[in-house]
């Protein structure tokens, strides 16, 4: 049975069944679908955001599933399943060398391969440490993050359509170009990033140690051609010593090999295969170390969850700043699903620790009044599965949600500057009672003429920082109505108003 | 008409008398089932929405603006853009003047 044929299979059907997921993720196509699927299986992130926020999503323990195959198989994720592992299988076999001596060559093992480890032992550390930054180099995140926020709004803008709405995000080309350079990567080695960069890969692979079965090389019948070098996937040396941690499972040796000398087998005896990754305890500890280092460093710098920043507008069901940081995977999921643009992937906003979580940038969209996308995608609960009835402050609850406050600039507005009627901001609200409300002046004009204007006022109480009077503004460089954090619900220190400072009094 | 709509507000009336000059209707339909009295048009609920349960039909897109005007409690005189039109000779204002009668009223419940 050719098992290759088998696994190619597999990878283009998970790949398919990404990318399908993927582009159900918007409003038209949602339907059921569990389109941030292959985020809630990620072992990976189900760790580094359990750590960091001490509690595990209940949608994360799906990740159990993939820890199943791991068990037998090891690696078998890597080589069957992940849609990025697949994307570098074909980058490598489009970009890698002629020949099979050089295919041989280029799939010898290295020491490089061992930095995901160290990769890996960072995130983990700065995860125990509570912060998660996994999101940043796990390969679904990385694949989901590059895609929405990058690939496919630029296919959708040359292709003109095709169910890929206008979108553009800030630093956009960025996050495609890393995409680009991981791929180019393969020209360099085959299955680059997989192979020393992936901490996924790194996980899967101290896990391996304990899988039930692995390949097996008979020395007896096995004439040392290394044939089974050439199309090795995880370059995990198939022609001597297997490096189990290495392994992806892809079949290329047993099937390829002329003496049917490599075979799947329940796990072989310690000579016939090195069980554990390749790292001196030396490099981990070291690993370890630099980031106990770096996290202070973070800690040091200024922090949105101890000095909030007026844009740092987080979507609604955001959770606190702490624990958003502690389960925000940066994986873009809320960014592709926002069916107005108006999520976008943090640069500056959120300090170096927030860097590409979503934040709500209102000159590019705003919050669509009865739209709850963000939170049915968000795999981690960094944006809580949040209801309309509770978005809108609806019967059971009290209030709406509020990203944070909208306030007239009374120097650029059209009305208040220039004695020029305008009611846009008034008329978008979204809010009933709205939260824009007319103050009507009589005034002169330049030509001496008297006529009233409808100044915009703002009431706070009642504004739940959606930002579309800040959209919809015709003083469009830098609108005359501006919506800050201040006033977000979910934090009980950036507050605008007494009475909501009463509410969270600890004596209330 | 797309893009910028917003920028009309700076002179409002005039805008939507020169919309009536350049778009002429010969015939023209007024959906008054349920009328938006508060906080639209993008807000309002339920509790700002009145009943009237009125289609009203006319030639004279003008003449039936004036009439949706009086649903909303306001003269013809209070809207400068009605003021406008008429003066460029769009249409009338004035529904007994110009001899507008009801013709049929009564619809099925609504659905």
């Amino acid at each position: 049975m050719r098992l290759t044929r088998i696994r190619t299979a597999s990878q283009v059907f998970f790949l398919a069944l990404f990318l399908f997921l993927l582009f159900s993720a918007e409003f038209s196509r949602m339907r059921g679908y569990p389109v941030s699927l292959f985020l809630q299986t990620d072992p990976l992130l189900a760790i580094g955001t359990g750590l960091a926020a001490r509690t595990l999503h209940a949608g994360m323990i799906l990740a159990l599933v993939v820890l199943i195959p791991t068990i037998f198989l090891g690696r078998f994720y890597c080589g069957w399943v992940c849609p990025l592992g697949a994307l570098n299988h074909c980058a490598s076999w489009l970009a890698g060398p002629r020949g099979r001596k050089e295919w041989i060559e280029a799939n010898r093992y290295r020491h490089a391969f061992a930095v995901k480890y160290y990769v890996l032992a960072v995130f983990l550390v700065l995860a125990l440490f509570g912060v998660a930054q996994v999101g940043l180099l796990d390969p679904i995140s990385f694949l989901t993050r590059s895609l929405s926020a990058s690939v496919l709004p630029a296919v959708g803008a040359i292709t003109g359509g095709y169910g890929l709405p206008e979108r553009a995000f800030q630093f956009g080309w960025l996050l495609g170009g890393l995409l680009i350079l991981v791929l180019l990567l393969n020209a360099l080695i085959p299955r680059f990033y997989c192979r020393v960069v992936c901490p996924l890969g790194a996980l899967l692979g101290v896990l391996s140690r304990l899988s039930l079965f692995c390949m097996y090389r008979s020395e007896e019948k096995c004439i040392h051609c290394e044939h089974c070098v050439a199309g090795c996937q995880g370059a995990c040396d198939p022609h001597a010593r297997l490096r189990k941690a290495e392994c992806f499972v892809c079949m290329y040796c047993r099937e390829v090999c002329p003496t049917q000398a490599i075979t799947l087998r329940a796990v072989p005896p310690e000579r016939d295969a090195v069980p554990a990754p390749d790292v001196s305890r030396r490099r981990i500890l070291q690993a370890a170390v630099l980031a106990a280092v770096g996290f202070p460093l973070l800690r040091a710098s200024v922090r949105s969850e101890r000095l909030p920043s007026p844009g740092l507008i987080r979507p609604p069901g955001a959770e606190p700043e702490k624990e958003f940081l502690a389960k925000c995977v940066k994986c873009g999921e809320c960014m592709k699903v926002c069916p107005t643009n108006v999520i976008q992937p943090a640069i500056f906003e959120a300090d170096l620790q927030g860097l590409w979580t979503p934040v709500m940038v209102n000159r590019i969209g705003y919050c669509e009044y009865n739209c709850v996308l963000c939170g049915k995608v968000c795999p981690t609960g960094a944006i809580r599965n949040f209801s309309l009835a509770e978005k809108l402050g609806r019967p059971p609850h009290e209030k709406p949600i509020r990203l944070g406050t909208a306030f007239v600039d009374r120097g650029r507005c059209l009305p208040w500057a220039m004695n020029t009627p305008c009611i846009v901001c008034e008329e978008m609200c979204p809010v009933s009672p709205k939260a824009i409300y007319i103050e009507r002046a009589e005034v002169v004009n330049s030509s001496g003429r008297r006529l009233v204007v409808q100044r915009p006022v703002v009431d706070p109480a009642r504004c739940i920082g959606c930002g579309l009077c800040e959209n919809k503004c015709p003083v469009y460089d830098m609108r005359a109505i501006r919506v800050s954090s201040v006033g977000e619900t979910r934090s009980d220190r950036n507050v605008l108003l007494l009475s909501e400072s009463a509410d969270r009094l600890p004596f209330r | 008409l797309g893009g910028r709509r917003n920028q009309l507000h700076q002179d409002i009336n005039t805008s939507i008398a020169d919309l009536a000059t350049l778009v002429r209707p010969t015939f023209t339909v007024l959906d008054a089932t349920r009328v938006l009295f508060r906080n639209g048009p993008t807000g309002g609920n339920a509790s700002d929405v009145r009943e009237e349960r009125i289609l009203a039909v006319s030639v004279d897109p003008v003449a039936l603006d004036a009439y949706g005007a009086s649903l909303l409690g306001r003269q013809p005189e209070e809207l400068p853009f009605l003021v406008e039109a008429r003066r460029r000779g769009l249409g009338v204002t004035d529904l007994k003047e110009a001899g507008f009668e009801m013709l049929g009223v009564q619809v099925g419940g609504l659905g």
